[in-house]
Order: C-alpha cells, then sequence, then structure tokens
C-alpha cells in the first residue's frame, strides 16, 4: 500500500473539493473564492482563483463533461463559470435560484444537464438551463428544515437530501421536456417533480450530514451527528423498506460518506480518519480504520514541557524573547499534540478518485488521496 | 445594528413560519407516565434485594422522554440512587457498565451529566465521575457524542 498523497493548500478550511473527471484539475473552495489547481506535478498549480461570491463558498462541483464548474455560497447565489477561450478565462453565469437565505450544498447530476443547489432557506433549488432566455432557471423543492447534503441517483431523476430535522428523504426532480421518462425502480415507477419517494430518519433526531446512493441506487446511506451510519433497502413503491441497517458507532460524527463499491463505504468526518464498512442488507460491519489512530481517551498524548513546572531560567528566556521578537519560540517540537492522522481537523468531503483511492478535503486546508 | 445576530429573520417570511411544535421531532414515547412509580418501585425492590445488575437495566431501560418534568425529576433521582447504591455495594463498577446495552450505556451518559447538575448529584460529584470515567473507557466517545445531539432528553 502506498502512502497517501497529501497536498497542503493553504491553512483555511477547505469546506468542499471536486477534481475533473480525467483528474488533472482540482477546485477547492476558499473563503469567498474558489481555487482550482492544476495537478499532476510535484505541486499543485495554481491556475485561476474564481471571484464572483460576497461570502463563504460553501460547495463546488465539476460538471461530468467537465465542462462548467458550479460553486454556491452564503451569499445566496450559485454560479455556473465557464472556460472563455477569448478571454482566457472563467466567466460566472448567475442561476436564478429565487433563495433568501444561505446556499448549503450543490451539485451536478450525472447528466450534467441540472443541477440541485440545497440552502438554509428550507429548499432545494433544481436548475436547468433555459435555451430562449440564455440562463439557468430553478423549481423548488420544499422541505421544513436547512439542507446539510444532496446526492444524484444515477437515473439522473432522483435525488436524496439531508437535512437538519435527521430525516433524509428522496425525491423526484423529473422536469418535463428535459428529462426521459425514468425506468421504474425500487423508489417508484411514477415520478411527477417533487414526489417524495422515501423519508427516512435517526432515532436521536440529529442532524444528517451526509447522504448517498449506492452505485446501483436501489439503497441509500447516511451519516448524522450522532455517529451513526445508517443504511437503507427500500422493497418498492408504497412499502416498508427491506430492511434499514443501523450503526451506531464511537467516533466522533461522520460528515462524509462515499460507496467503493456494492458492498463497501467509507466514511469520515469529525474523526479525521477514514473508516470502511462492509456488508450487504443483512447487516453491516466496520472493517478497518485507514491509518493508526490514538484513541483520545486511552492514549493521552505524552506530556509536554507545557505542562511541567518551568524552571526560573527557562522563564526568564522566555520574557527576554517576548522582549526582543515579540513570540516565544519554544523548542519542544507540536507532535505530542499533533493527531495522529494526516487530517489535523474535520474531514469535510470524501470524492470517488480512481478505483482504490478516494480523495478527502479537510478543515485543516489540505487535499489528500488515500489508497482504500 | 449591534444585534443582527439575535434578528428573527423567519418573522419577516410569515409564510414559511414554523410553529415550535412543528420544529420537534416526533419522538416515540417508551414509558407511560403513570407507570413510572411502578418502574421506581421495582427498581428499589431490586436494589434492596441485592439485585444490582437488573436494578441499574430497570431504570436505564425505560427512561421517560416526554414526561412532565416532575417524574422527570423523580426518576433522576431513581437513577441516581441506584448509581449510588451500586457503586457503595460494589468494588468494581466496569462489570455493570459493560452488560448494558448500547442504548442503556447512552441512556446512563445522559443521565450523569444531568445529574451532575442537580444539587444533590453535585455533592456525590466522585461517584458520577467514577461511573463517567469506566463508562466513557469502555464504550469511548459515542455515548457522549449522542448526549449532546439526542433530541430526546431525559
Amino acid at each position: 500500500m502506498s502512502t497517501p498523497i497529501v497536498y497542503q493548500l493553504g491553512h483555511k478550511p477547505i469546506k468542499d473539493h471536486v477534481f475533473s473527471s480525467d483528474r488533472s484539475l482540482l477546485a477547492i473552495t476558499k473563503d469567498n473564492t474558489v481555487e482550482i489547481y492544476r495537478i499532476g506535478t510535484a505541486k499543485p498549480q495554481l491556475v485561476t482563483t474564481l471571484k464572483g461570491h460576497d461570502k463563504t463558498v460553501t460547495s463546488v462541483d465539476i460538471s461530468p463533461d467537465n465542462s462548467k464548474i458550479l460553486t454556491c455560497s452564503q451569499d445566496r447565489n450559485a454560479l455556473v463559470w465557464e472556460y472563455s477561450q477569448a478571454e482566457g478565462e472563467y466567466k460566472p453565469t448567475l442561476v436564478l435560484l429565487r433563495i433568501n437565505k444561505a446556499a448549503t450544498c450543490c451539485r451536478w447530476s450525472p447528466n450534467g444537464d441540472k443541477f440541485a443547489v440545497g440552502s438554509n432557506d428550507r429548499i432545494v433549488a433544481i436548475c436547468y438551463y433555459e435555451e430562449e432566455n440564455d440562463w439557468w432557471v430553478s423549481k423548488h423543492l420544499r422541505l421544513r428544515s436547512t439542507v446539510t447534503s444532496l446526492d444524484w441517483h444515477p437515473n439522473n431523476v432522483l435525488l436524496a437530501v439531508g437535512s437538519t430535522d435527521g430525516h433524509a428523504r428522496v425525491f423526484s426532480t423529473f422536469i418535463k421536456g428535459l428529462d426521459a421518462k425514468p425506468a421504474p425502480s425500487v423508489w417508484g415507477s411514477r415520478l411527477p417533480f417533487q414526489t417524495l419517494c422515501g423519508d427516512f430518519t435517526n432515532e436521536t433526531g440529529a442532524w444528517v450530514h451526509a447522504v448517498s446512493f449506492n452505485p446501483n441506487g436501489d439503497s441509500l446511506a447516511y451519516v448524522s451527528h450522532d455517529s451513526s451510519l445508517v443504511l437503507v433497502y427500500p422493497e418498492g413503491e408504497g412499502l416498508p423498506p427491506k430492511n434499514i441497517v443501523s450503526l451506531k458507532t464511537n467516533y466522533l460524527p461522520f460528515k462524509s460518506v462515499l460507496f467503493l463499491g456494492e458492498n463497501s463505504l467509507v466514511a469520515s468526518g469529525h474523526n479525521c480518519n477514514l473508516i470502511v464498512f462492509q456488508g450487504d442488507e443483512s447487516g453491516w460491519k466496520q472493517t478497518k480504520e485507514l491509518e493508526q489512530q490514538k484513541d483520545l481517551i486511552h492514549d493521552l498524548p505524552p506530556k509536554t514541557d507545557e505542562d511541567e513546572e518551568i524552571s526560573s531560567h527557562d522563564a526568564l528566556n522566555m520574557f527576554r524573547q517576548l522582549d526582543l521578537k515579540g513570540k516565544v519560540n519554544k523548542a519542544s517540537d507540536k507532535s505530542g499534540k499533533a493527531l495522529s492522522t494526516i487530517h489535523q481537523n474535520t474531514v469535510t468531503a470524501i470524492k470517488y478518485f480512481t478505483k482504490g483511492k478516494v480523495s478527502t478535503s479537510g478543515i485543516d486546508g489540505k487535499v489528500v488521496i488515500f489508497n482504500v | 445594528m449591534e444585534d443582527w445576530r439575535r434578528i428573527d429573520i423567519d418573522a419577516f417570511e410569515p409564510d414559511k413560519f414554523l410553529s415550535k411544535e412543528e420544529l420537534v421531532p416526533a419522538i416515540a414515547n417508551p414509558v407511560d407516565e403513570a407507570a413510572i412509580p411502578s418502574i421506581i418501585a421495582e427498581c428499589k425492590a431490586k436494589l434492596s434485594k441485592g439485585q444490582f445488575a437488573e436494578a441499574l437495566k430497570t431504570a436505564l431501560q425505560n427512561p421517560p422522554y416526554l414526561s412532565s418534568p416532575a417524574a422527570k425529576a423523580s426518576y433522576d433521582q431513581l437513577v441516581f440512587e441506584t448509581l449510588i447504591s451500586v457503586k457503595n455495594n460494589n468494588t468494581d463498577i466496569l462489570p455493570f457498565v459493560k452488560q448494558l446495552s448500547s442504548d442503556e450505556q447512552d441512556t446512563l451518559v445522559k443521565y450523569l451529566y444531568k445529574i451532575m447538575d442537580t444539587s444533590y448529584g453535585s455533592k456525590q460529584g466522585a461517584v458520577l465521575l467514577a461511573w463517567y470515567e469506566k463508562t466513557v473507557e469502555f464504550t469511548g466517545l459515542g455515548p457522549v457524542i449522542r448526549f449532546m445531539s439526542d433530541r430526546r432528553t431525559v
């Protein structure tokens, strides 16, 4: 197993990251902007910075054909960026979201002809391109609480929505004239816009942080702030689910979940480590932690100098340095306090990279490519 | 404006207003309020017979999530007495933690936090902290996270 590739891209939090499908470009959110890097050389090269939002950018996604970049922000807007050959830069197009609060997450549909933007306004805006007016318009899915996460079903019509009321729901986003009629599936057969095809919750009512369809789209996984992972296997229209597998873990809550195959998935979040689960309809179990991790309770970090009483000589030196340089250089390294994982803070997103590899981004400003 | 974070922004959109009831998730009530006195009596009977493990399980199996504050307070007292009694009559409390189910361990941690906040609980801090230490050492951080995130409060 080779070592993970680590890109330290500044020290500001990365809320979301996405690679282009040929894995040559990387887009990350940073404050009010999105930075685009070229990957391939030893060090990622900053290609450009997309400046167009007034507030924190919350999510970024690249369309399946790599032609457009979608960003959404707390300034209530979503922008679609297209590369203009004539001007040699990315140009934004405004999307008519019609929301009054922050946009929290955005995702292109698998076909790339529409996208969904979740918001704090208890709305998911399903956006599509209107040729005659030359802009992106939206239709609203209405909910009762803030939308935290979205995931598209492979059929381009169904959308999984996680929200802060502790529910994960599956909606139809069928748009007349745009979508072909989807084949009947376990989620239902007649699917006009805003059909609720599934509504699942956790027993604690904790926020759902991430939702994910499995690769063939016949089941749904979601992670919540009560450190649980839930997998739902629907039976069919109008029938109760075949099985709901709920796993309570003893890690800090997961913020992201990704299927690696039909029978395995990886989750990560506040625990800063990647946890792999395997199983099927009859049950799931944790199979490994990707990195060796010190337990916060059992393996306390070794005591550092700071915990010990300092001698008067050290104290004198400390004040002398403070006086001269305005700061204290401590001889001791920080290794005692650092986490034993690569990510030193919450992992915000896990994305599929290539077979056997996933990429993660974190609050610590790192993007890491792990072998799983 | 100084206090802009406190503005009730929902008030500007009356058509989207959600009442307090709509914001509370549907919680299944695990125990009827009328049944609480009998649970308390059952638990106390087990304690006096020295069936500590059974008493602890009884107390933690059916936490009154939706009962009146008075009923909840009497239940807090019961859990507190059970914990004190188990600790006073046994040298090691770890086996008692281990025989609880995962849900019961979560409930135990919820009660530990709540009882530490009461006047009688704060006088017995050492006992409560011993329970807390042993529980979290065995279970990990999960029950603490669930104490903070669970909408079903004890």
